[in-house]
């Protein structure tokens, strides 16, 4: 009973990879020299990503023999969160870094790996993640997208949607149902779909606010080959289950507001007389470190070869209802609405926050979802 | 996680000692003269302490494990209390008593003049909610004598007490103390911080908290598994999981922030006014986190853990106090607050990573 989480320092080597980003992304991206974004949804930038990853900075923890750095899960805790908090235009590299390149490296052969890896590393490849259905949103393994034996590969048919900037990405890592079994997690596969093939239309679908970073992806027969199945055919639920350890625990399910919060101060909207302001700032920065050592600490069991997968979950479930809190909280405690296109680019991100923000709890897993991973967990 | 040694042998000592009725008896007579004795045997109360003035040795995380434990099992004791008073002695260079000893919190209602006098310190005043004064040997102060901190200590049985309680009914008394402290009993250490104290009760008790908070989660879901309405175990409904899930998480992040905390204090733990940041932020969490799971367990519950015979009231009474001393939500968040302000915008994530290190 209980989870794995223990206390966790940054060692010398850490900070000073810390310092490293830090300066670079002051260089790189200087207030007033960019649009800062919220956390994932912070817009693509090929360029950047490249950049980023000419310092060694994606794929870091990939194998040095594919191009990577072999570098720790902590060491892209690092990374990541310091992108993260600058708002930098991350999503260019970011699925195939996160979860893409961890799950290829550790499930692919050496060909997928030869063939993706050195890519990844480079920032030069996009990958969007095929989960979700019309049909099949929390309960997953009901998926319908089917892939039907062919000669030399697969023919796919089937709809993903909510696919986060599919209309960008070169790749899109479907979970497809290659067989009929008793056990509705058996005879799920893993198919990385070139988003160029014939018979894909990716078609937009405008967030709540008139972003365009959604998609409906359907595929019809579309020929996937054999050497673009993703480890065994049929373990896709188990191989989906491991890539969600990457997606749910790092600094990208707490840390969406930070830039909110960051630029209240840069315009001095915070009254350092007003005990009611100062109180919410104070709470928000207390529970920011906290949320960070927990999350932190998942990190470093991953470095130390565990499987946390209900103490990502947990991670996930209270960093971002924390991330909701923050936005309520800050937009609560100002004078005034926030006006979406406005001159101030404190107000333009909290308006963006506000009007975004209920989608924390839901992707990568609703908060729902998320309760009965960790009820799981608690019955270890 | 797999247990330490020392918390290995600590915890079935406390189990033991801490059923229902010895917390129920502790509280009905203000004192447990066998359980002090039992944890004082086994010299848990000045575990940290340097063993050359008469302390258990050992470090500030193994006091916190301990402290952890206590926590856990609502040990009516000063044991934190006795561990501070014994710091504060031993950094002042004073001699250590034998006993428990208890420390004056310092609150906004004490009334207390200290001056220099002939013969020592004379000492007039009162202060209130002060941990078991009426039981412990020796009542160890922290006052500011012409702008110099002076650490002193009276002997309990010199001063005036008014027993108080606090919501969990352990003493939190009202002292009234009259005496002229001779030489020999104060001191002014020389690198001791203002806030040193304050800080270190907090680390103290927010470490506690988190073992408060592990028990309710542990209790409740053992008795969500075995408690069945319409049939069923309750821990089978989703809305119950959504509680338990509640207090798991909290638990987990209290104990995290209270470890993260004392990971940041140096070795001497009176030196944790160099984790100022850090000990704030893991109470103002652990305040946080004794609001949101009390709830909760008591939602698992249902009725019988209002009542007096569960003793889920021991937890959550304590996590009620506690969250209210030592640092509450205000005087954090005051504290957070102008720090954070103060760290503007290209300060502000490097206080998140490294709190009172940047």
């Amino acid at each position: 009973m209980g989870f794995q989480f223990q206390a966790t320092a940054l060692l010398d080597a850490e900070r000073a990879l810390q310092r490293d980003v830090r300066e670079f992304l002051r260089v790189e991206l200087a207030p007033g020299s960019y649009r800062p974004g919220l956390g994932i949804s912070s817009g693509s930038d090929p360029e950047f990503s490249r950049k980023l990853a000419a310092r060694g900075w994606v794929g870091m923890a990939l194998p040095k023999q594919y191009g990577g750095q072999d570098k720790t899960a902590v060491e892209r805790f690092i990374v990541v969160e310091e992108l993260l908090r600058w708002g930098a235009p991350v999503g260019h590299h970011w699925v195939a870094d996160r979860q893409t390149g961890p799950l290829l490296a550790k499930f692919g052969t050496d060909q997928q790996k030869a063939r993706f890896l050195p890519a990844i590393c480079r920032g030069e490849v996009a990958i969007c993640i095929g989960m979700s259905e019309p049909d099949s949103g929390s309960d997953l393994a009901s998926l319908r997208t089917r892939a039907t034996r062919v000669d030399g590969g697969w023919r796919v048919s089937g709809t993903k949607i909510w696919t986060s900037s599919a209309h960008l990405a070169d790749w899109m890592l479907a979970l497809c149902r290659t067989s009929q079994e008793d056990d509705r997690h058996a005879g799920l596969s893993q198919l990385l779909v070139d988003l160029r093939s014939p018979g894909i239309t990716i078609s937009p679908i405008p967030f709540l606010n008139g972003w365009s970073h959604f998609n409906e992806v359907s595929m019809r027969d579309v020929f996937v080959p054999d050497d673009l199945v993703l480890g065994e055919v049929g373990a896709g639920w188990a191989q989906n289950s491991s890539e969600l350890i990457y997606e749910r625990g790092g600094p990208d399910r707490w840390i969406t507001p930070f830039i909110v919060v960051e630029h209240m101060l840069r315009e001095a909207r915070v009254d350092a007389a007003d005990p009611a302001q100062l109180a919410v700032l104070g709470e928000l920065i207390g529970r920011w470190w906290g949320l960070r050592q927990l999350s932190l600490s998942v990190a470093r069991l991953i470095d130390a070869g565990a499987a946390p997968a209900a103490e990502a979950a947990l991670v996930k479930e209270i960093g971002t209802r924390f991330e909701q809190e923050v936005v309520s909280r800050i937009a609560d405690v100002m004078p005034l609405e926030p006006i979406v296109d406005s001159s101030s680019m404190f107000e333009q991100l909290l308006a963006d926050a506000v009007l975004t923000c209920p989608s924390f709890t839901i992707r990568g897993g609703t908060t729902e979802v998320l309760r009965t991973v960790i009820a799981r967990g608690l019955q270890r | 996680m797999t247990e330490s040694f020392l918390s290995a042998s600590v915890r079935p000592l406390l189990r033991d000692l801490c059923t229902p009725e010895a917390l129920r008896a502790a509280e009905r007579d203000r004192w447990a003269p066998d359980l002090w004795k039992a944890v004082a045997d086994s010299g848990l109360p000045w575990v940290s302490v340097p063993e050359q003035p008469g302390g258990s040795g050992g470090t500030l995380s193994d006091a916190l494990e301990v402290l952890a434990l206590a926590g856990y099992y609502g040990l009516p004791l000063p044991v934190a209390e006795t561990m501070l008073g014994s710091h504060l002695l031993v950094a002042a260079g004073l001699a250590l008593p034998e006993g428990p000893s208890s420390v004056v919190p310092g609150t906004a209602e004490d009334e207390l003049s200290v001056k220099h006098v002939a013969g020592g310190l004379r000492v007039e005043g009162t202060v209130h909610r002060v941990p078991w004064a009426s039981a412990v040997r020796q009542i160890v102060v922290v006052a500011e004598v012409d702008d110099e901190l002076a650490v002193f200590s009276v002997d309990a049985h010199e001063v005036e007490i008014a027993p108080r309680s606090s919501l969990a009914g352990e003493p939190r008394d009202t002292v009234t103390i009259e005496a002229t402290v001779a030489k020999g009993r104060w001191a002014r250490p020389s690198d001791l911080r203002p806030d040193a104290d304050f800080l270190l009760r907090t680390l103290m008790r927010a470490t506690m908290m988190g073992g408060a908070l592990q028990r309710i989660s542990d209790m409740s879901l053992q008795y969500a598994g075995e408690r069945e309405q319409f049939g069923r175990p309750i821990r089978a409904f989703q809305a119950v999981q959504a509680h338990l899930v509640h207090l798991a998480e909290e638990a987990a992040l209290v104990q995290m922030a209270a470890a993260a905390a004392g990971l940041a204090v140096a070795d001497d733990p009176l030196s944790v006014a160099g984790a100022a940041f850090e000990v704030r932020a893991a109470k103002l969490i652990a305040n946080r986190g004794a609001r949101v799971a009390s709830a909760a367990a008591h939602q698992v519950h249902g009725a019988i853990g209002c009542t007096q015979e569960y003793p889920l009231h021991e937890l959550s009474r304590r996590l009620w106090s506690w969250q209210r001393e030592a640092g509450n939500d205000r005087e954090l968040t005051a504290w957070l607050g102008q720090r954070a302000h103060a760290a503007g915008a290209d300060g502000l994530y490097p206080l998140v990573t490294s709190g009172s290190g940047v």
